[in-house]
């Protein structure tokens, strides 16, 4: 009987076998062939990734293979992994953090003609990163909830501590989201430290939440669940595209503004693949293609309207990020 | 989880009446089949959780408790702990009298009736956990379908959203354990209470109850950890509530404090642990003999109404999430523009991302069902000195929470020798291993219901140890294979917390980027995504399912 069952059994259960070891040799098949690979880190949106992608594998003839992180996601991954990089380059990361790695060591030295073709206040002296485009913080509103609530539409920064706006705006976490740190760091600049903290405080009454990426508070504005958010201008721009009932409002004492930078990891594995995009990007047409998904690139875009920026010191940002971090959450967590 | 049962097994080797070279062989052999389980759990288990105990108290002194003390003195972080506890205790009460109610209507009921609670109850299963803190906010955020249509004002964000999300994703989970309590409950009790005079409600109170409880109070713990690890509900309606899991991922990426966070880590293993050593050792011997009889009598009407009470809403409730997920996968702009689209099912990175995701569910389930059953049986039918350590070790990656192990896995595994970091196997491992204590305690679960004598006897005229587990052993046991692997498979195909941190360039998961496009507000292109994640689940699972169903067929014919 036993034997029977032996007999009878096996064949099945040996075909399941057989059935998922063959699902296992599928494993190298997820590499897509064509062209030499490289492998990067971003922050750029997905949605901006989908576009860019294509066209600079048009351009360059690569393979490209990306991961989507969030800002300060890429500086956690980069310190856990050093000194062995689990992608070629970052396309796409804070100015702040940029220099933090550079000073770290993580970067490569990168010296080209494309790279030097970048105006100077955009790329760093000895090679180490360069800007691509670069972004700011804006304030979304929904005026269909402001004219349902009857409130004002703000104008500046200090509009926001009007307490009319309890509970109606969405600020996010300087803890992930490089946006909020943006605000952070670049309104403690602009006012000093102790008169900054105070607005905060202030700005703080009116918070219902803060998100952990700088576009969702863009996303709950359009979407309705709040009438005011702080947030970028990308993240802005799409909303309003997309036809939400919403409306971009730069605040009037300035902005804060970042550099996205592109760096070349140590210890590559495909460095010249890395070299060739990364010269593509800030190249004529490359960044001709960078400028259909950001609305400010490093070469050339003079007819755009540019806000009020602050003069921002991303370096001391990067410095004071642990010490106002801890600070921040001592009075907002 | 069961109890480990202590057979009066034989000591290793000790049946062996060969010569003695070959009696040397097979006890190398033995301790080779228990050396390189054993092995491999302490690497892909073990050593990634030491790792983030060590980076805890490694201060620049030297070894220290700063980082200890310092999570006392600041309430900003001592508040999480706090707060992570009573949302755990909450979500386990509201569990585990859903989960009962689920059950007992799925049990008790007839036919159809039966089947869909059941079917209600495991719906969630299929999808990624956090897409109904997503539903819920499309459900009854401030501009969600609730306040549209009904002029609701409720704050989704913070606890009643965490809370909320939370049942429903844990829902399976409570069921699953519950029912099969449920469905050993003698019948024969309840005639014998009928027959004396006692009302149904006397009858739930007073024999069903006290005859499920230890099983209801182990199922309670574990959902207990489950809530404390959650990472994908806090972190999307959470809101400005802060909690360890999610406390533990914002320091690691957002705040580089892989010190802190490692801090947050070690009280996020302790409940866990504390959890399973009382399991181990005061629950352990608990369970009343009740299997018997099943011929239950029909529900009481007087029992039916509150019961339904309960579940309805609840089932409603799972229902509007997945529907609402549909409607906002085929509508280019869910709330605002309503129009019929079918451009979020075409996004190129998503469909690659859903093929690796297939990729790595399938392995990783392989690793937990093929190593898990054979742990179950080296633990429960050779149990020598090391086996409760290495029980214990094995279910330690089950009770980890995830961002545990994420970081663990990126601390060991990025070292020159060991640098796996990058590739799909590291992932896979890392949620295998995960997994291993559902393969392990399922196959100890069996093993326990089987009956020793006929390994005995087949000891007895002869057979080697490999043709007893092969011959008598494993077709005992492929029902509940198959439900292991099915079961490991959809966890790993949904799964985002500890995979989050070891997504490699070209090897996005489906769950990771759907999260990813949430965080980021294209919820069309997230419920798009997800419904061709949960497809895939459904089908994969009815596939399976209907192996099984041939399968246990086919031994029905034979024995």
């Amino acid at each position: 009987m036993k034997d029977r069952s032996r007999i009878q059994n096996t064949p099945l259960i040996l075909r399941l076998i057989f059935l998922l070891l063959l699902l296992i040799l599928l494993l190298p098949v997820p590499g897509i062939a064509g062209g030499d690979r490289v492998t990067i880190y971003t922050h750029n949106d997905i949605r901006e990734m989908e576009e860019l992608v294509p066209m600079a594998e048009a351009a360059t003839g690569l393979n490209i293979a990306f991961v989507r992180l969030s800002s300060s996601q890429i500086l956690a991954r980069l310190e856990a992994e050093a000194p062995r990089f689990g992608a070629d380059m970052v396309w796409g990361i804070l100015n702040s953090d940029a220099i933090h790695a550079k000073s770290k060591g993580f970067l490569e030295k990168h010296v080209s003609p494309a790279w030097q073709g970048v105006p100077d206040q955009f790329r760093d002296g000895e090679g180490f990163w360069c800007g691509w485009s670069y972004w700011y913080n804006t304030l979304l509103v929904n005026t269909r909830i402001l004219e349902k609530k009857n409130l004002p539409m703000p104008r500046s920064w200090a509009d926001l501590l009007n307490p009319c706006y309890k509970g109606e705006i969405v600020a996010s976490n300087p803890g992930t989201s490089g946006t909020a740190f943006l605000v952070l760091s670049s309104l403690l600049q602009h006012y000093g430290e102790d008169a900054g903290w105070t607005y905060f405080e202030n700005l703080d009454k009116n918070i219902a939440q803060y998100t952990k990426s700088g576009s969702a508070p863009a996303q709950m504005v359009a979407m309705g669940e709040y009438g005011l958010g702080i947030t970028w201008d990308r993240a802005a721009d799409l909303k309003k595209q997309a036809g939400f009932p919403v409306a971009e409002v730069i605040p009037s004492e300035g902005v804060g503004f970042d550099l996205d930078s592109i760096v070349l990891l140590k210890g590559a594995k495909h460095a010249e693949a890395a070299r060739k995009l990364a010269d593509w990007i800030v190249s004529p047409q490359g960044q001709a293609d960078c400028a259909k998904v950001r609305s400010r690139v490093v070469l050339g875009n003079g007819t755009k309207v540019m806000p009020t920026f602050f003069p921002y010191d991303a370096g001391g940002a990067a410095q004071a990020k642990a010490r106002l971090m801890d600070q921040w959450k001592e009075r907002f967590r | 989880m069961m109890a480990v049962d202590e057979h009066p097994a034989p000591a290793l080797g000790s049946v062996d009446l060969g010569n003695p070279g070959s009696r040397l062989g097979k006890r190398l052999a033995c301790w080779l089949t228990l050396g390189i389980p054993a092995a491999l759990v302490l690497v892909f288990i073990v050593l990634p959780v030491s790792a983030v105990l060590i980076k805890s108290v490694v201060t620049p002194q030297g070894i220290g408790l700063d980082h200890y003390l310092r999570f006392f003195e600041k309430s900003y972080y001592f508040r999480s702990l706090a707060n992570s506890l009573t949302l755990a205790s909450v979500t386990t009460v509201i569990l585990t009298v859903t989960g009962f109610v689920f059950a007992f209507l799925c049990v008790r009921l007839p036919g159809w009736q039966g089947k869909f609670f059941r079917v209600t109850a495991l719906m969630p299963l299929v999808a990624p956990p956090f897409i109904f803190s997503l539903a819920l906010i499309l459900l009854a955020g401030r501009n969600g379908v609730g306040a549209r249509l009904l002029d609701l004002d409720i704050n989704i964000y913070g606890w009643t959203g965490v809370i909320c999300a939370q049942v429903i994703t844990f829902l399976p989970m409570a069921f699953v354990m519950i029912e099969n309590v449920l469905r050993e409950v003698n019948s024969d009790f309840e005639a014998a209470g009928a027959n004396l005079g006692a009302n149904p409600v006397r009858i739930l109170k007073d024999i069903i109850l006290p005859l499920v409880m230890p099983g209801i109070f182990k199922a309670a713990l574990l959902i207990f950890i489950l809530a404390i690890a959650d990472f994908g509900n806090p972190i999307l309606v959470g809101g400005n509530v802060s909690f360890l899991a999610t406390d533990a991922y914002l320091l690691w990426v957002g705040e580089n404090n892989p010190s802190m966070a490692a801090v947050f880590c070690v009280f996020l293993i302790l409940p866990g642990i504390l959890i399973f050593i009382l399991h181990k050792t005061w629950l352990k011997n608990r369970e009343y003999p009740i299997q018997g009889n099943s011929d239950y009598a029909p529900m009481d009407r007087r029992l039916l109404a509150p019961f339904l009470g309960i579940a309805l809403p609840l089932v409603m409730v799972i229902l509007a999430c997945f529907c609402v997920i549909g409607f906002g996968a085929f509508t280019r702009l869910i709330m605002v523009d309503n129009s019929f689209t079918l451009a979020h099912f075409l996004r190129q990175t998503g469909l690659r991302a859903m093929g690796t995701s297939l990729v790595f569910a399938v392995n990783s389930a392989l690793i937990s069902t093929v190593l898990g059953v054979g742990l179950s049986y080296l633990l429960s039918r050779h149990r020598h000195l090391a086996s409760g350590a290495l029980e214990f070790l094995s279910l330690l990656g089950f009770a980890v929470p995830g961002v545990v192990m994420g970081i663990g896995y990126l601390l060991v595994f990025n070292s020159p020798m060991l640098a796996l970091t990058g590739t799909l196997a590291i992932m896979a491992l890392n949620e295998g291993f995960r997994n291993l204590g559902v393969g392990v305690e399922a196959g100890l679960g069996r093993l326990q219901q089987m009956d020793l004598a006929v390994e005995d006897a087949a000891g007895d005229l002869g057979a080697g140890k490999l043709r007893i587990f092969f011959t008598i052993v494993l077709p005992q046991m492929k029902a509940m294979i198959l439900s292991t692997f099915v079961y490991t498979f959809m966890v790993s195909m949904v799964t985002v917390s500890a995979v989050i941190f070891l997504i490699a360039p070209g090897r996005q998961l489906a769950s990771v980027y759907i999260l990813s496009v949430a965080e980021q507000g294209e919820m069309g292109a997230a419920c798009a995504m997800s419904l061709i994640l949960i497809a895939i689940v459904t089908l994969c699972m009815g596939l399976l399912s209907l192996i099984s169903r041939i399968t246990q067929q086919n031994m029905k014919r034979v024995y």
